[in-house]
């Protein structure tokens, strides 16, 4: 009886000693991170659509993770299902139809939400915003699977490709074109935002919602694509965004970018 | 079915074998089955489902001998009821237990649910209803060293579907009853218990740019006083910063809540009145974490819960993030013989709640912002809800009951279901129930609802009004039958105009011991169901259903 008295006691002073850290203002940020990089970039997709009040939130915290690991993380914002759908105010439909599939396929209940590289498929590839940024550190701080480069000349995208390991896992390849700096409206919380800067819009996946099958070795493969953009969309604010895949798992092993000029 | 009880109950031997005779023990078990069949039916947005036929289902398992205790509840979400999160689908057995009592302390190893207090801080629950299973997994102990001093301390982690959350959770509470550990009191007309408790959950720190805290914690300190015919509670909790983890904007500001309620009940009559005010207590296992994942908190709702169906179109969810809130009730009962009792006397209930915003939002401290609220402020600020509402029960003889009920309810749908009208929605409801007695066994009940919003500019008209009738016919203790029809006129939202459209309901139920078959047919709005505060949405589908409960 005296026994189970004292592992009681002791279990309360335990429970006093147990910390509770309390950051001061001073303190909220760390000094700039730096880590090692072995040149594997980070695809992030973002489910997300002008009704959803949340979403912009999930749209700054992409914006900040691409400043924070410069040109080594690239983001797709997907404007599909429910709170993409036109009404009301909000007309112009940015739905695309690769957007609508990827949406029927991961089956995002809630937005905002993403995938980083699609990590965690089937059961939890989708995860809340404020959990990207650690899992893009995960993700960068590995060694990279293939090595990845796209250029573009007379409307024609030339995607460069080979393996850097001995895999020799079944790959796909997504080639897709998307827009930044679409003004329009956008739910912000409570209020209606006018003039809101939509930006990594998905426009177009060039070759079909699940890309190309590819066939790559230790040598340099290209795989080239024609495309047109539509009078909508202003060129120069247009990016080419080229991703590899591993089809059993749907982990995207590289992703490259590339701006479109005049 | 007998397959799946066998497997289960195998799953006990390791626990049988512990046994030190050879005298068994008990075992119970119930079991709950779900079904339904989705059609696509464009007139009120229902879609079709590739399954066909969805299924929820579960059946718990306990066995007891003496002091110890064992169980198991198995799901199964082949796959699971629209509505529901997707990431349920599959089967498993996400509740194990076993716990034994020995000279008065209570060891649980494996799932547990626990609640301290009134939740404020702590309350691991589940509500199947809402696709809610928050169970601790871990070593929970109780023990009263002291004659009225009880003690409860667990260390576990948190379910999330088929896993487990993040964060290691830590929890201590100590309850004390004041006449039982004094002596000297223990006569006192006047009973009063003190109560403390102290969560904290630990997790990893991995953001690249703010430094986390990795040990959030919060505490809480409650009373009770009972003297009489009246009885206070009251309890306010504290939460220390808990930033989401976001790399752009975390929220530094610790939060708290204080709730408070005293009642007064004597024969015939009940008052209660209650208040209480939330500001940054949404609190999980995992930081960040949202919809109704991983919850380790509670706040008990403020406004009514209403049963009737449309009493319940507009119900209030719980604001953790911030909100101010009263409620009000009187209970009255006119006597037998008296003027408005009539021959069998006559209940009579009214009650009043309101729930507002925090002056300025919730409090908020940021690398650019320090935000506290003011600690009362109604005047002016941003309306959630609002409800007054009469209710009236009556035998008016031996055959016939009557109830009479009537809403007023004021509803912010913008802040409730994060849409973006910018006003809210005022709706008056008015419900009858009459229950026949036919003959012995068999009586009839019938209810008939009406639901008319405000059509004036201040308010937002929603879909409109509503009417609904309901007949019941049950033959004890065996069978029932119920048609329902719910009514809607049409209307426009977002520039598309929705045609009138009959909800309606046939179902049959079937009850023999203790089990109970459930058939139904039958459309079904889309609304949001709430239990205690809290809630899901429920989308409009078209189907037949069948349910099916047992136990043993």
């Amino acid at each position: 009886m005296k026994q189970t008295y004292y592992i009681f006691l002791s279990l309360l002073l335990l429970s006093l000693t147990f910390s509770c850290d309390t950051i001061e203002k001073d303190n909220f940020t760390d000094p700039g991170a730096s880590f090692p990089w072995l040149g594997k970039k980070v695809l992030i997709e973002d489910f997300t659509g002008y009704k959803c009040t949340n979403c912009p939130a999930a749209s700054t915290e992409l914006h900040t993770i691409e400043d924070l690991y410069t040109d080594k993380v690239i983001g797709i914002a997907v404007h599909a299902g429910f709170f993409a759908q036109p009404g009301g105010v909000f007309v112009t439909d940015f739905r695309t139809d690769e957007g609508e599939e990827l949406v029927e396929f991961f089956e995002p209940s809630a937005f905002p939400i993403g995938m980083v590289n699609r990590i965690g498929y089937p059961e939890n590839a989708l995860i809340e915003y404020t959990d990207w940024a650690t899992e893009v550190s995960n993700q960068l701080l590995q060694a990279p699977t293939i090595e990845l480069s796209i250029s573009e000349e007379n409307n024609i995208i030339n995607v460069e490709a080979r393996r850097l390991s001995d895999d020799n896992n079944s790959l796909k390849l997504v080639v897709c074109i998307t827009e930044d700096g679409v003004i329009y409206k956008q739910i912000d919380g409570s209020d209606l935002i006018e003039d809101y800067e939509h930006n990594h819009m998905l426009r177009k996946v060039l070759n079909g919602t699940w890309g190309s099958s590819i066939q790559l070795s230790n040598t340099t493969s290209t795989f080239s694509y024609n495309y047109t953009l539509d009078d909508s969309w202003v060129r120069s604010n247009c990016n080419v965004v080229a991703f590899v895949y591993d089809n059993s798992n749907k982990e995207v092993l590289q992703a490259e970018k590339i701006h479109l000029t005049d | 079915m007998r397959k799946l009880t066998f497997i289960i109950a195998c799953s006990f031997i390791p626990f049988l074998t512990w046994a030190q005779d050879n005298s068994s023990g008990t075992v119970q078990g119930d079991f709950n089955l779900s079904t339904q069949s989705y059609y696509e039916d464009p007139a009120i947005n229902a879609v079709g489902v590739d399954e066909f036929i969805l299924m929820n289902a579960y059946s718990n398992i306990r066995y007891t001998k003496g002091n110890f205790t064992a169980g198991v509840r198995f799901e199964s979400y082949l796959n699971v009821l629209q509505g529901f999160e997707s990431n349920f689908n599959g089967n498993g057995i996400p509740y194990r237990f076993a716990q034994y009592n020995v000279n008065g302390l209570d060891i649980t190893v494996g799932n547990f649910y626990e609640q301290f207090g009134n939740g404020l801080i702590f309350r691991s629950y589940e509500e199947k209803t809402l696709g809610i299973d928050n169970v601790m997994d871990g070593v929970r102990l109780k023990y009263s060293p002291l004659k009225g001093l009880s003690l409860k301390g667990f260390v576990a982690t948190q379910r999330l579907f088929w896993e487990q959350g993040p964060g290691i959770i830590r929890g201590f509470d100590a309850e004390l009853n004041l006449n039982d550990a004094i002596s000297s009191l223990e006569n006192s007309k006047t009973n009063a218990i003190l109560g403390g408790s102290f969560v904290s959950r630990f997790e990893e720190d991995n953001n690249p740019v703010f430094n986390l805290p990795e040990n959030v914690a919060a505490y809480a300190i409650r009373t009770t006083v009972n003297r009489g015919k009246i009885s206070f509670n009251s309890e306010y909790a504290y939460k220390y910063n808990d930033p989401a983890g976001s790399v752009t904007y975390n929220n530094y500001a610790p939060g708290n809540a204080l709730m408070t309620n005293i009642s007064y009940s004597q024969r015939g009559l009940g008052i209660v009145l209650e208040a209480h005010r939330v500001d940054n207590m949404d609190y999980r296992s995992k930081r960040g974490a949202t919809g109704k994942e991983l919850t380790l908190n509670y706040i008990p709702a403020i406004s009514k819960q209403h049963a009737y169906t449309l009493a319940a179109f507009y119900p209030f969810a719980t604001q953790p993030s911030g909100e101010l809130g009263f409620q009000g009730e009187i209970n009255y009962t006119f006597k037998k013989k008296s003027k408005l009792g009539g021959k069998y006397g006559t209940q009579v209930a009214v009650n009043y709640s309101r729930i507002n915003a925090l002056n300025g939002g919730p409090s908020e401290l940021t690398i650019n912002r320090d935000h506290s609220p003011a600690f009362f402020s109604v005047a002016n600020e941003e309306l959630y809800f609002r409800d007054l509402n009469f209710d009236i029960k009556k035998k008016i003889s031996k055959k016939v009951k009557l109830m009479l009920n009537y809403l007023d309810v004021i509803y912010n749908k913008d802040v409730i279901e994060g849409k973006i009208i910018g006003k809210n929605v005022h709706a008056r409801i008015g419900i009858a129930e009459v229950n026949y007695k036919l003959k012995p066994k068999h009586t009839i009940r019938s209810e008939f609802q009406y639901l008319s919003v405000d059509k004036s500019d201040e308010y937002y008209k929603d879909q409109g009004d509503w009417v609904m009738g309901l007949v019941e016919y049950s033959f004890s203790p065996h069978w029932f039958f119920a048609f329902v029809d719910q009514y809607n006129g049409g209307y426009t939202s977002e520039g598309k105009s929705y045609d009138a459209v009959h909800y309606l309901n046939i179902s049959c139920g079937y009850t023999k011991g203790t089990n109970r078959f459930e058939l139904g047919y039958g459309k079904v709005r889309e609304g949001i169901f709430c239990v205690g505060g809290v809630c899901r949405n429920v989308p409009s589908s078209n189907g037949f259903t069948l349910n099916i409960t047992s136990s043993f």
